[in-house]
Formats: C-alpha cells, structure tokens, sequence
C-alpha cells in the first residue's frame, strides 16, 4: 500500500523503498498508458520515465492524494507525446476482425477479461479519430471511471473543455459503432 | 638639625603658584589601540635654559627646539620631544630611572584592553603615588564645588576670576586656600603622630598610642597656629612637645619626636614642580576624571597637592569598534533568519 | 429507439473495456531498469536545493533551531545595551564639555573679534543683516588694530636686532615659501 511514510522514506534516498514503490505504482500507471498508447512495450517505457521522474520530484509529494495525481499527470503527458509523434507517422488501420472481436465480446460474455492485445486493438480501432485529448479524457472517464475534478488536476483542462472533449469523443466513438456494428 | 618653621613651610606650599625657573611643560599621551604610546612633551620657557625637566626624556627621544615671540614681544623658547614607547611598561621604566626635578615622586601608568565582542574597552592611567602615609583626603575638607575648582587646570582657574563671576571664584578660591591651609596643618602633624607613635613603640614596645594623640589633633594645630613665630626655639626647647605630650614622656621621647618631625617635613615639603598632563584615547573617550575642554582634550594639572595625601590618579577611558566581531555577528543573524524564513515557506 | 440501442452498445463495450483492466506480467523488470537508470544519474555538480538543505537542515530539528534562535536575541539584546551604555557614558560627558564652555564667558576683546569676523563674511551674505556696534567697541577695535601695528614694528625692530632671531625669521619665511610652491 502506497502510504505517505514510504514515500518520505524514498525522499531521504532509500533505494530499496523506492524500489516497493515502483512496485506498487506500476500497475497503476501501466494500465492507463497502456489503454492511451494501445501497445505493451512502449506502455511499459512510460511507466519506467514515469518513475524516474517520480524520484527526481520526490521532495514535492507531501501527500498521497499529491502523489496519485502526479503519476496520472506524468503518464498522461508522456503518453501525449507518443500519441503526437504517431500521428504524424500513421501505423494502424481498422479491420474486420476487430469488430468481430467487439461484437462477440458484447454478445457472449461481456464479464470476460480480455488479454492486454484484444484490449489494445479495441481501444486503437475506437480512439482511431480522436485527438490525443479527446483519447485521454475517454479514456480517464469512461473507462478509468474518474470525475471531471480528477480529470482536470490531471490534464490541466478546465470542466468545459473535458464535457466538450469527452462528447466529441463519445460521438465519434458512437458513429463507429453505429457504422460498424 | 635646623628645624623649619612649619608656618613658613605651609606658606610655601599654599602659595600654588610659586615663581620657578622651571619651564611650562605640557606631557601629551596619545595611546594607541596596541598599548603603544606616543608620549610627547613640550617645554616652554622665557629663557633659553632647559636645566630641571619635569618629565624625564633622554637621548633616545626625538628633540627640537623653537622659538616663538609672542604679541608682547617676548621671546618663548620651546622644546618639544616625542618618543614612541611599545608599552607602558617601558614608560615605567623612564620613570623609575628618573633623576630629574621630580625624580622624588614615584610615578607610574597602566594600561588595560578588555575585549566586549562588539567593542573593546581601553583604560589608561598615569598615577602618583602619595607621599604622607597619615594624611588626610582633601574632600573631607572641601565640599564638592570647591573640589572640582581645587582640580581645574590654572588657565581655567585664571578665566573664571577673570570673567563676568570673578567675584564668585575669587571668593570660592579664598574659601578654598582657608579650608587647604587648615588641611596642611592637619596633615603634617597627622604624619608626626603616625611617624612618632611607631618610633616610640619601637624603643620601648609599648609606646605613646596613636588614639590619645588622635584625640588631641586639633589642639596640636592650635597650638602649632599659636607659636608660629617661635615654634622652631620652643620645639628646641622641648616646650611644644610638652604642650603634646607632657613633661614626662616628652623628655622620655624627645629624640624620637625629633626624628618624626624630620620625616614629616621631608615627606610634606617636596620639591615638585608642577606640569599638566594630556591623553589621547584610541576610539570614542567613554570616560575620564579628567577636564575635557571644548576640542574633547583631556588636561590635568599635576601639582604636589594632589597626591601629597592620596594617590593621583588620571585616567581616561575608550571604547573601539571589533569590526570582525559585527561582522561575523551580522552573518550569524542572517544565517539564523534567513533558515527560519526558509522553514515558514516550506511549511507554507 | 436507434439512439437507445446505439447507446445500449456503447455502454457494453465501455463495460468490457473497465472489466478488462491490462495486465502488467512482470514489474521486476521495470524495477531492475528504473533502479539502474536512477543510479547511473550523475548527480550535477551544484545542486542548490541540496545545498541549501545541508546548510539549513538545523532549521527541522527542534532544539538547535530554538538554541540559535535564542543565541541571536541574546547577541541582539547585547549589542543594545553595550551600545545604549557607550552612548549614555558618552553623552554624559558631551554635557561636561558643555557645562564648562557656558561658564566661560566672552571678553570685551573677543566680543569685538566675533563683529570682526561677521563683518569679513561675504557682502551677499550680510547685507540681509545688520550689526549693533557700541562707539566704545569701536574705539577698541582702533585701539587694538593700532596696537597690532605698533606691535609688529616692535617685532620687526627686534627681530632685526637680534642675529639669531633674525636667522630663524629668515629661514621660517623660506620654509613657508617651498610649502607655498608644494602646495
């Protein structure tokens, strides 16, 4: 458990606190990149820059809350970075055995847990159109179920501009679904 | 032994200013912050005939003459000498070798540095010793007024009979003369008794006690006042001392009683001859029972009055700055203010 | 109904995207990785924050800050009255000064030099002010500026007459002269 006495302990230098909380905090920070960046290895990259810049700005955290809201931030603005640099170089194209996959997920069971790769090609084929912004609030809403409080001390974005962002998205998402399924 | 008659004796050294051949000589003391001094004297004389000095100097000091006329026409010789000593140990010195006109008294300065952290503190003082060992303290003759006019430099003095309340410091300077002419005989003879009653206790043990002599003080110096013309038959005689004493202890102790009076004259009449005294402090003067002028020099009058019953002592003292000291101090403050501005932003 | 049912399969999707949350197999090896890029960090030369921390560290522990703190007012309060004692010492004796100067008074002569004094300042400066003279000040100030010269031709006379006098004359004025040039 992430408490404020590990993170004071890692302040002062201790490498093997550090290491328990790099151990706590990965799973955390993994799951949201990986959902923005739809791939194993570069969500993976993320999570280690983020720790690194958790240990450099170490002496800022002074609460958990602080330090929750730091590594949604950090991962959040890194994923950004890769979402811009991809953009600009186009990789993936939708299919139809990715709708299929959605399809039967909904139809059959929709309480089955699918594996990290039929999560990434869903999340991919859905965000396909959206800006990185619009990705990261559907992604931090919708999916990761957060207020728009939270959503704002992460991104920076003010209320408006999450409801405006996350309705694009939503709409967008929408018509896929409708055109598609 | 040829007796001096005490009235002609007590006449002289009332008379404070007594026509001398000796010259007008001035001692400044400049101190240093080291304890180094620079003492420099000045002679002033109507001739040019520098025999008797005042304040010993020697070959080692730095010495020039001059010449000076004055708006009158007179001609004032000048010498002026100057010599760094590195402590006054070595002015003590000077003194302690001294045969010059005032080689009779015993002299010496002190010189004192107390570090405070922000400021030292300086002390220095030229003392001399006294010379009667039963004598009296002038203040219990003068009251505070008078004292301070008894101390003051003569050109001070001079000015005051001189100015628009000449008639008020004549007066206080007859006043004071009565008072320190009835001083004088006390004094003497308060050093014959002291000086006789230890030379009879030495001849037979048991001696004539000081406290019955004591008690008779004043009507010695009635009786002393009565035969001023012809003390010195009388005392020849025995007469006085049978006045004292009684018939029978002043045949049993004449010769004691002699001697006591030879050594109450030679300890009262001193042959001193006056100068005045200056010193210059390092830093801010602090204090001093000096006479400080309107350019914040410090004079005293040296004259044999003032130390013929009680040590005199002039001293001033001087407070410097430790520069280091304030500045290491200022750094300490900043430190400590500034980690507790530091602490109340980060706990902000 | 569209939009319902359109709605309806948004919703399933979203539900099976929050029920499969992705599955980090191993954090040993992003461990192994952030600890070893943490250590091959070289730390810069100057950091001002640690700097600052080692210096002003003492400020967290509780006794040495009130220790240092009490030294300060302590130095302060010294300071104060070692000063306050030095300027109460001086000022009583700027009064003695004082009192001795009001007790000498001015003569007649000196009375007649401070007029002579005012009299040379420059016209702008006096015009402005008048002066009271009394007719026998006056007569004193003839009286005295006759003296000076009578004086001086007796100084002269005599300076003239005697040798050694009238060496040392000679050679003060050639001093005087060279400090003039100096100058």
């Amino acid at each position: 458990m992430i408490d404020i006495k590990l993170i004071e302990e890692c302040r002062k230098g201790n490498l093997n606190n550090f290491r328990k909380l790099v151990e706590l905090s990965s799973p955390l920070a993994f799951s949201v990149a990986f959902r923005m960046l739809g791939d194993e290895d570069q969500a993976k990259d993320i999570v280690q820059e983020t720790m690194i810049t958790i240990w450099q700005k170490l002496r800022k955290i002074r609460s958990v809350e602080v330090y929750r809201t730091w590594i949604y931030r950090i991962v959040m603005n890194k994923c950004y970075d890769h979402l811009r640099r991809r953009k600009r170089n186009p990789e993936f194209v939708a299919d139809e055995k990715t709708w299929k996959l959605i399809s039967d997920s909904i139809c059959e069971n929709p309480s089955k847990e699918l594996e990290n790769s039929e999560i990434a090609r869903i999340i991919n084929l859905l965000s396909e159109r959206l800006s990185p912004k619009q990705k990261a609030v559907f992604v931090l809403s919708d999916i990761e179920q957060m207020s728009h409080d939270e959503i704002s001390a992460i991104t920076g974005m003010s209320k408006p501009l999450i409801k405006s962002n996350l309705h694009h998205a939503r709409k967008s998402i929408s018509e896929m679904v409708e055109k598609f399924l | 032994m040829k007796m001096k008659p005490i009235r002609l004796i007590i006449m002289m050294i009332l008379m404070m200013v007594i026509s001398c051949d000796e010259p007008e000589t001035v001692v400044s003391n400049y101190v240093h912050s080291d304890g180094s001094v620079t003492r420099k004297i000045e002679m002033r004389s109507a001739k040019n005939n520098f025999k008797t000095f005042q304040v010993p100097f020697d070959n080692t000091w730095t010495v020039k003459d001059s010449i000076e006329i004055s708006a009158k026409g007179d001609t004032v010789w000048i010498k002026r000498a100057e010599k760094l000593f590195k402590n006054v140990e070595e002015i003590n010195l000077v003194y302690k070798l001294d045969t010059g006109a005032n080689k009779i008294a015993s002299r010496h300065a002190g010189f004192s540095k107390r570090f405070k952290w922000f400021n030292t503190e300086f002390r220095f003082s030229e003392t001399i010793d006294k010379q009667l060992s039963f004598g009296y303290p002038v203040r219990q003759f003068l009251n505070d007024e008078e004292l301070k006019y008894f101390y003051s430099p003569e050109s001070v003095k001079s000015e005051k009979e001189h100015g628009s309340d000449s008639l008020k410091f004549r007066a206080l300077g007859d006043s004071i003369n009565h008072k320190t002419d009835r001083w004088a005989y006390k004094n003497i003879i308060s050093e014959w008794i002291g000086e006789f009653t230890k030379l009879t206790e030495l001849k037979d043990g048991k001696g004539i006690s000081v406290g019955s002599l004591k008690t008779h003080e004043d009507d010695m110096v009635k009786v002393v006042k009565k035969y001023d013309k012809t003390f010195d038959s009388l005392w020849a005689k025995g007469e006085i001392l049978k006045e004292f004493i009684g018939e029978t202890d002043a045949l049993k102790y004449k010769t004691e009683a002699d001697s006591a009076l030879s050594y109450a004259e030679k300890h009262f009449l001193i042959d001193f001859k006056k100068y005045s005294l200056r010193i210059v402090m390092p830093g801010k003067l602090t204090g001093t029972n000096g006479f400080i002028d309107s350019s914040k020099v410090l004079l005293w009058p040296v004259d044999s009055d003032y130390f013929m019953t009680e040590p005199y002592e002039m001293w001033a003292e001087s407070k410097m700055p430790n520069t280091w000291a304030w500045i290491v101090s200022g750094f300490f403050l900043l430190f400590v203010i500034t980690g507790v501005i530091i602490r109340i932003i980060k706990k902000g | 109904m569209t939009m319902i049912m359109e709605s309806e399969k948004y919703n399933k999707i979203l539900n099976v995207l929050r029920v499969s949350k992705p599955v980090l197999d191993s954090t040993e090896d992003i461990e192994k990785e952030v600890i070893k890029r943490i250590s091959k960090v070289k730390k810069p030369i100057f950091n001002l924050s640690e700097v600052i921390d080692s210096l002003f560290g003492w400020v967290y522990i509780g006794w040495v800050r009130r220790t240092l703190i009490s030294a300060s007012v302590l130095l302060v309060m010294i300071f104060i009255y070692q000063q306050g004692v030095m300027l109460k010492q001086i000022n009583f004796l700027s009064r003695q000064i004082i009192d001795n100067r009001e007790e000498m008074r001015f003569s007649t002569e000196q009375q007649v030099e401070k007029l002579l004094m005012e009299y040379k300042k420059p016209r702008r400066g006096f015009s402005s002010r008048s002066i009271t003279i009394s007719e026998k000040q006056i007569k004193e100030l003839l009286d005295s500026v006759n003296d000076v010269k009578t004086k001086y031709k007796d100084l002269m006379d005599i300076i003239q007459n005697n040798p050694e006098l009238k060496k040392l004359y000679d050679d003060k004025l050639i001093e005087n002269s060279r400090t003039k040039i100096k100058l």
